[in-house]
């Protein structure tokens, strides 16, 4: 299938990227290709195959529910782009 | 002789003899990164001097009073820079974390300080890990230490330029589809991906987590062994860790390999696969007949596949791990957004370099709904024969010996076209879908001087057995002792 500028607007919409529209054309022409080498894929026939997930023997792994050392709120928030003394600062979001 | 040409067990050893002291060992690091780094570019940020300083004075202490007894006490080391140290900036060189500052340190990181090691500073890689050549990081490109007009490898190249150049003794990568082997192949070091699960991802900054690795990177095998014996075990902050024989690796190195049964891929030998690597792999398969193994020439019928599955499931899961970095508690801000979506859509357009988008579009697209059968779901499958096949092999064999890449380094700024940067890792990859330990160690050069590295992979949990086939290796050949200086490089 061929990759247009209007799919690649949509998957950067998905992935909530802005792209710059004369961008896009070059990003469909690089994710074409690539898709066009995976395609390869559908030569083999993996009718009956199980989707393989989880390498080795996995089991649900439990830990002793004790209270462990939190993060300094402090030390968390130096990071953020823009906080009060308590709590991260963003755009409102409800109207 | 100089220092910076030991040994990181070398210098460990002369620390606890007396010889020399840990501040010798940091002040001739940070000369070594002077005198080099400007060039090289390896590092994105080293540690402030009076704080190293003060960290080797207690280092020094402790292994004064016997209390340290690794080793490896006392060596100067570097760490990738997507691997979190507390306090200290890391960046995963992308603009998106240019400023931030772990509040804690990676499970990985917090073993090698507790075995006395001492963190120089943060190496340069491909943003977030993506890519094979170390050019596409922020802080700018990481040249070769052998030839500073090519490329190091990556996503791991700081990592091995710095070893290659002398500046640290060992460093840490972390290898998704390659990331540790080929640049430790292309700056002639050795890299060793260990068995998924068997060292700690907590705090290693999420690529592709079905198949993300952290390991070493030394100047020989018997390094990277005794960095595996600091790192390895179960972590309960990381789910799927092993928990590993509290056995040394490093104890476990014999030379030993007589009887034992190597797999040649023939594929070393494809069409596409330069005259100098297959030369050199078919000079490292009678160096280990000569250490009395069975080389034997096989076929790996699904090798076309491994690098068309590795790319759907390592551009899907990077695609869903990446989706943190939203502009709201760390991470690049954009200024003048005027809601909520825009603060996503506008930081991350911004924070995020071109081959990173075109990662994570391309892992949306075979996620997303009418592609995730015959892409996400067909990997999958294709995984499942991939595993089977190697399985397989080492029904019949004990390890399987083939070359890190088909070429040395390429010039910088060569590979250009994504589709062939990407077709780098093409005889790496299988060993992260299977979790196979993988093991990259020099096996000579190419006509301009340029390392050849071979690699041996090994069963699940065989990590002390593939080390002990490049140990005995590099028992009785010596092309892992040359450095950079004796050539063309810095």
């Amino acid at each position: 299938m061929r990759i247009t500028d209007e799919m690649v607007q949509s998957l950067a919409e998905l992935s909530q990227i802005e792209l710059s529209a004369d961008w896009r054309g070059s990003l469909a022409e690089e994710i074409g290709q690539t898709l066009a080498y995976i395609n390869v894929l559908h030569n083999l026939n993996t009718d009956g195959t199980e989707p393989l997930v989880y390498l080795g023997t996995i089991s649900n792994v439990m830990r002793p529910d004790v209270l462990a050392e939190p993060f300094d709120r402090a030390l968390l928030l130096q990071n953020a782009p823009q906080h009060t003394e308590e709590a991260f600062v963003v755009p409102k979001i409800v109207g | 002789m100089q220092i910076t040409n030991l040994t990181a067990l070398e210098v460990g050893a002369e620390i606890r003899a007396g010889k020399r002291s840990v501040r010798e060992a940091v002040l001739a690091a940070l000369d070594a990164i002077g005198a080099t780094d400007g060039q090289i570019n390896a590092f994105i940020t080293v540690q402030n001097r009076e704080a190293l300083l003060a960290r080797a004075d207690e280092v020094q202490a402790q292994i004064n009073s016997g209390i340290l007894a690794s080793p490896l006490a006392g060596v100067p080391i570097g760490i990738k820079d997507n691997i979190c140290t507390k306090g200290l900036r890391t960046t995963a060189a992308s603009k998106m974390l240019a400023n931030f500052v772990p509040p804690y340190s990676a499970t990985v990181v917090e073993r090698l300080e507790q075995a006395g090691m001492i963190v120089i500073g943060k190496l340069n890689l491909d943003e977030f890990a993506m890519g094979t050549t170390s050019e596409s990081s922020f802080f700018g490109p990481v040249k070769n230490p052998w030839d500073l007009s090519r490329v190091p490898g990556g996503s791991s190249g700081g990592s091995a330029a710095a070893v290659a150049a002398g500046e640290v003794y060992a460093t840490l990568g972390t290898d998704t589809g390659g990331s540790i082997r080929l640049p430790a192949s292309y700056c002639g070091v050795v890299g060793f991906k260990p068995t998924y699960g068997a060292v700690s991802r907590y705090g290693a900054i999420a690529c592709a987590s079905s198949m993300d690795q952290v390991g070493p990177l030394t100047k020989d095998v018997a390094d990277a062994a005794a960095m595996m014996d600091v790192l390895k075990g179960k972590d309960s902050r990381d789910a799927l860790s092993l928990d590993l024989p509290d056995t040394s690796y490093l104890t476990a190195l014999s030379g030993d390999i007589r009887g034992k049964r190597i797999a040649l891929l023939n594929e070393s030998f494809g069409a596409s696969v330069d005259a100098d690597v297959q030369a050199r792999m078919r000079a490292a398969a009678e160096t280990f007949r000569g250490l009395g193994a069975e080389v034997t020439e096989i076929d790996f019928p699904l090798f076309d596949y491994v690098m068309p599955t590795y790319a759907v499931l390592a551009n899907a899961e990077a695609s869903s791990n990446l989706a943190r970095y939203d502009g709201m508690r760390y991470g690049h801000r954009a200024e003048g957004a005027r809601n909520i979506e825009e603060v996503y859509r506008l930081s991350r357009g911004e924070g995020f370099g071109p081959g990173v988008v075109r990662r994570i579009l391309l892992g949306t697209y075979v996620l997303s709904a009418g592609q995730y059968d015959s892409y996400y779901k067909k990997a999958l499958q294709v995984k499942a024969l991939i595993a089977q096949q190697l399985d397989a092999i080492f029904a019949e064999y004990d390890a399987i010996l083939c070359p890190c890449a088909s070429a040395t380094a390429p010039q910088i700024g060569e590979t250009l076209d994504p589709q062939k940067r990407f077709l780098a890792d093409v005889f790496l990859a299988a060993a992260n879908l299977a979790g196979l330990p993988a093991l990259a160690f020099p096996a000579g050069f190419d006509a301009a001087g340029m390392p050849i590295g071979a690699q041996i992979i090994g069963r699940r949990l065989t990590d002390a057995e593939v080390l002990n086939f490049g140990f005995a290796f590099q028992s009785v050949t010596d092309c892992h002792k040359r450095t950079p200086g004796e050539g063309a490089g810095v």
